[in-house]
């Protein structure tokens, strides 16, 4: 199976909110998808059931034919939203976390990323920038061998020059046996960066389709095309 | 190198190579970065890139020795052919807009000597 | 395993040696000044409530100082089942059980609300530890239950509900009301064994269920929080 990741007839609701309903969509090893769309499509929800942070919904997810779950942990690297460090640690501390809890985790490779990331070992997190705290978290989750990557709004308020810089650590983690999936709404920046682009809204993937082919057959960018599909998509 | 919105990125980076092998700026025989290196110097997909060199291979422009790299064609003459394919495509397109325009064929052929007669007055490159 | 104990031992020893002094210094103004009120008024409902927040005060500045809740996303990303976090973060605690003692013990002394010994006899100090563990058993326990209530029921998370039991995973705020709750259910139901010197055999018995009581807690815990 060259699925990485097939989600069928996926449903999550936090009450009386329906924040998935009914997502149907597969994610081949070896390619970079972009999951777009606004806020509040669901896009934080699905991956979370993803990284199996959230156990209660319905329909089927399976990651290399197995549930997200105990076993998936292993193979998942999840990068959140939030900050998930706890207040006490340095950076030396969460890299021996990550060293010690990931059998997948590279710390040669993470020592470097973090060195070019001007990023000191003995640093205290809480005192860290915003934008150096997300230059962190990211070193860390692009620093081991995962099979698939749960990237979620990587990009939100970090600096250009940090920006190009999670690119760069991006393009060098990838390969033919990993999948990222990056969810975001700063679709200009990762455009070059998908191979394939599904659209979230309102907890459903209204479109699935290939980044080239999107200025093949429309003669517009990823980011044109998205403005377009959801304009329409609120009209109706 | 800037992307345009509108075509794809891989036949604007293969068109990218093919002006810069046409300009002189990469010689025959040398040697490409990997797929993966070439992706993180132009921030783009390796996926991309794979499908570019793909291609520029099937064109005989680059072949791929195993175990060693990806050089350009040894072909002496790739440079000038490539030269004459792009001055085709430029001439077509100056054409084609200067037919937009609402030029004949003798008009635009007007303008183009006038043009010429005028830049070599003036010392220009020609 | 080790590593988790490691890295529990870490989390423990930061909240304590901070936690665990502020707190004294924060609160035995407070405890102080409230016993001298205390000690001043007639037997009424206010005396009556203000010795029972003692409690929970009580309650309050051990569970805190314990951190009963290392449970936070970092831990459930990793490949690690949710039995071995609980368990590895209430043996890594146990060192600690001195320092809430002597911080307890100011604060009660302040009071003058308890007899509570200041040195502990060798089967005194057991109970402590087994109260101790059935404290955190049964906070967890809570955590799963309302976990599977919140699985098979619609219940929303604003419900008065949750919002004393918590889900304590994410934020504070809900982790405290079910930690204020837990504990000072457990120290109030089952202080007796700590302050009443009871037989061998009745004390002996006690623990045992205590302790097995604990156990099975524990293990639902695990299993409701690994599914859920």
């Amino acid at each position: 199976m060259s699925e990485i990741l097939s989600v069928s007839n996926l449903m999550k609701n936090y009450g009386a909110v329906q924040a998935l309903n009914g997502v149907n969509c597969g994610f081949e090893r070896g390619k970079i998808y972009g999951l777009l769309g606004p806020n509040a499509s669901g896009k934080t929800t699905f991956l979370k059931i993803c990284a199996a942070l959230i156990m209660i919904y319905k329909g089927q997810v399976l990651i290399d034919g197995v549930k997200p779950g105990l076993a998936t942990k292993a193979k998942v690297a999840y990068l959140p939203v939030d900050d998930y460090f706890p207040d006490w640690m340095k950076v030396s501390d969460a890299i021996n976390f990550f060293s010690d809890f990931f059998m997948d985790f590279d710390r040669p490779k993470a020592e470097n990323i973090l060195t070019d990331m001007e990023l000191e070992k003995s640093s205290s997190i809480t005192n860290l920038s915003h934008g150096m705290k997300s230059r962190l978290k990211l070193s860390l989750v692009l620093s081991r061998r995962a099979h698939l990557y749960l990237l979620d709004e990587a990009f939100d308020g970090v600096d250009p020059v940090t920006r190009e810089k999670i690119i760069d650590v991006m393009l060098n983690t990838f390969d033919h046996e990993s999948t990222i999936i990056l969810a975001t709404h700063h679709i200009d920046y990762v455009e070059r960066l998908l191979d394939e682009v599904k659209l979230l809204s309102r907890g459903k993937i209204i479109r699935e389709i290939a980044a080239e082919e999107i200025r093949q057959s429309t003669g517009k960018s990823v980011g044109e095309y998205y403005l377009e599909v959801f304009r329409n998509d609120k009209a109706t | 190198m800037r992307y345009n919105d509108y075509e794809p990125i891989y036949l604007q980076i293969i068109n990218d190579i093919k002006a810069q092998i046409a300009f002189g700026h990469l010689k025959p025989g040398m040697q490409l970065p990997t797929i993966k290196e070439q992706a993180t110097i132009m921030k783009v997909n390796p996926n991309t890139i794979a499908r570019v060199y793909y291609l520029l291979e099937q064109e005989d422009i680059i072949n791929k020795q195993k175990g060693i790299g990806t050089f350009l064609s040894k072909n002496e003459h790739l440079a000038s052919d490539l030269r004459d394919a792009e001055a085709k495509i430029i001439t077509s397109r100056f054409v084609s807009e200067m037919a937009r325009l609402g030029f004949s064929t003798t008009g635009i052929a007007t303008h183009l000597d006038l043009y010429l007669k005028n830049e070599s007055g003036n010392n220009n490159t020609l | 395993m080790i590593r988790l104990l490691k890295y529990h031992f870490m989390i423990h020893r930061h909240r304590t040696l901070q936690l665990s002094i502020a707190i004294m210094i924060l609160l035995a103004p407070i405890f102080w000044v409230a016993s001298l009120i205390i000690n001043a008024t007639p037997e009424s409902i206010l005396n009556y409530g203000m010795r029972y927040s003692f409690v929970w005060i009580s309650a309050l500045a051990l569970g805190y100082t314990s951190s009963f809740f290392p449970i936070n996303i970092l831990h459930m990303l990793i490949p690690v089942p949710k039995l071995y976090l609980i368990i590895t973060s209430i043996l890594a605690s146990m060192p600690f059980l001195l320092i809430y003692k002597i911080t307890i013990t100011i604060l009660l002394l302040l009071s003058q609300e308890y007899s509570e010994p200041l040195v502990l006899s060798s089967r005194q100090w057991v109970t402590v530890v087994i109260l101790f563990v059935l404290t955190q058993c049964f906070f967890y326990f809570l955590l799963a239950v309302s976990t599977l209530i919140k699985a098979h029921l619609k219940v929303s998370k604003k419900s008065s509900f949750f919002m004393l039991i918590g889900s304590s995973v994410k934020g504070l705020p809900n982790g405290f009301s079910s930690l204020i709750f837990s504990t000072s259910i457990v120290f109030k139901v089952f202080r007796e064994l700590v302050l009443i010197e009871s037989n061998l055999t009745t004390w002996g018995f006690h623990s045992f269920v205590t302790l097995v009581l604990s156990v099975f807690m524990l293990f639902i815990s695990g299993y409701v929080l690994e599914k859920y």
